[in-house]
């Protein structure tokens, strides 16, 4: 899982809002981040927690599984939003179902992925 | 036939043909028969087996409606049994009419045509209260309205038949999509499980790299982790995914571990009924132990009679409490360092479950006790949730 190129990423510093209840996958993604240079607030599980970190640490990216402990992360995505916070949900499409209508269209990326995937979501998302 | 008959006779066949039920057609052919006719009675008759059923009449007095007789005894009978019309002059002198039926009747002659298709639908007649034999032109006329009506009832037999089918078909497409509908979601659901199953078998690897050295290490303690996923997702299988029973998970996990004799493992608990979401991190948990139990713990030594116990029990509160008691092993020699297989069990526990690993490395034997609150157990019968608290299977 090492990156090819030696060139640090342009994603590095950003601090990066991780939610995820799959503890081994959130583990796999949070040193992946780590690797890009980011810091990760998390892996949060939980709604009310996680969006209680997206108020208190004022992340500069999150990455939200959709079904997570004590519901969606439909409410963490609407406070983004109003703090213009980018964010990719990362999910199976079975998932997009359980989103209010006006999330759905929202950026994904498909469930499992590697660095190379998480960065190229990340930096398509930064460039919008 | 005179064109004012002809053009009537054919405005009659387009009454039946337009008939869209048994009574709308035996009506409107029995109202035709005696106006085309000049009669004073007709009637519309089916044959029914070996009996005709006079179905609809239209007469100046009653005749047979709603009646039955043998086709052996009726006029209508005859004519259905010989295919061929009768004509008969004088109702009261005639070898084919039971006389005592007509006596007292207004009718003095009668014509009786076979109605018929592909099969024999029964009869159409008329009668004249003045004495009249039937004309060529009569029988005719009868005839045709007579052969219509039988192609009409055939059509109407036909369009039932039709319209069942199409009411079978209609089900048993709403059946399909309905069964698609449910394929569909059994779908989506199969594909959400598959990546998240892929995602921590992901996870599973890259934890498993970052804590060994070398390849073989990794290899041996990436296939046993593995495994023990497989086997919990066996479990989950086989209760439908409801969740998985504890008991099964456990033996399962574990058993497979086990060196020498079977008395090393004692399980002891209620077989209840795990959430789906708790049976990968508790199967997990038990194959980390299970696993450090063989390298260094109590099922490290052949020679020594080294056990372990796992108990557990649900509380009022719906937390289970599991213990995993090592005895009987080698002294205990603290490890320096938290390994890989710790920090899962303890990250998926706590993160997953919002439980508690607490581990204790006494002298006599591991000791580890798992909280999770809320675990929401199910309890498949019969055991009650008292049974549980007692942390006994009835």
């Amino acid at each position: 899982m090492m990156l090819n190129d030696a060139k640090p990423s342009p994603l590095r510093g950003l601090k990066v809002l991780l939610v995820e209840d799959n503890f081994l996958f959130a583990s796999a993604v949070a040193s992946m981040l780590k690797q890009l240079g980011c810091t990760v607030i998390g892996p949060h599980a939980e709604v009310r927690e996680a969006t209680q970190m997206a108020e208190q640490q004022r992340p500069d990216f999150a990455l939200l599984d959709i079904t997570i402990l004590g519901g969606t992360s439909a409410p963490i995505a609407y406070r983004l939003r109003q703090s213009s916070t980018p964010f990719l949900f990362i999910t199976g499409h079975a998932d997009l179902d359980m989103l209010p209508e006006d999330l759905r269209a929202s950026q994904r990326l498909s469930k499992p992925f590697d660095t190379h995937a998480l960065e190229a979501a990340m930096l398509a998302k930064e460039a919008e | 036939m005179p064109w004012s008959k002809s053009d009537r006779l054919i405005e009659c066949i387009h009454a039946i043909a337009r008939a869209r039920s048994v009574s709308e057609l035996s009506s409107s052919t029995a109202h035709c028969a005696r106006e085309l006719l000049n009669a004073q009675g007709s009637a519309f008759v089916l044959r029914d087996g070996d009996q005709c059923v006079y179905l609809d009449e239209n007469s100046i007095e009653p005749l047979w409606k709603g009646e039955r007789f043998p086709l052996t005894a009726c006029v209508c009978g005859w004519t259905i049994r010989n295919g061929l019309p009768a004509i008969v002059p004088d109702v009261l002198n005639d070898p084919r009419i039971p006389a005592h039926c007509y006596q007292g009747r207004f009718m003095t002659s009668l014509l009786a045509v076979p109605m018929r298709a592909e099969h024999d639908v029964g009869a159409l007649t008329c009668c004249w209260k003045e004495p009249h034999t039937a004309t060529d032109d009569d029988v005719r006329a009868l005839q045709t309205l007579a052969d219509s009506a039988a192609l009409g009832i055939e059509n109407l037999k036909l369009l039932a038949k039709l319209e069942t089918s199409r009411t079978a078909a209609d089900r048993r497409a709403e059946e399909y999509l309905a069964l698609s509908q449910h394929m569909s979601l059994m779908m989506r659901e199969l594909d959400h499980r598959v990546k998240n199953t892929l995602a921590a078998v992901l996870g599973m690897c890259e934890a498993t790299a970052s804590g060994t050295t070398c390849g073989e290490d990794f290899q041996s303690a990436y296939r046993g982790r593995l495994l023990a996923m497989a086997r919990t997702h066996e479990s989950l299988a086989s209760a439908q995914w409801h969740g998985a029973r504890l008991r099964e998970m456990t033996s399962n996990t574990v058993g497979g571990l086990i060196p020498g004799e079977s008395g090393r493992l004692v399980i002891e608990g209620p077989d209840v009924l795990l959430p789906s979401t708790a049976a990968l991190p508790i199967a997990v948990t038990l194959h980390e132990l299970a696993t450090n139990a063989v390298k260094y713990g109590a099922w490290s030594r052949a020679a020594l009679p080294g056990r372990v116990s796992i108990s557990w029990s649900v509380d009022a509160g719906h937390t289970l409490h599991m213990d995993w008691a090592e005895s009987g092993g080698p002294a205990v020699d603290p490890p320096h360092r938290e390994g890989v297989g710790t920090q899962m069990i303890r990250g998926m526990i706590s993160h997953e479950l919002s439980g508690r690993v607490d581990l204790h490395f006494l002298a006599g034997g591991v000791l580890c006790r798992i909280t999770i609150p809320n675990a929401d157990i199910l309890l498949p019968p019969p055991y009650s949730a008292s049974a549980l608290r007692r942390g006994h299977a009835a």
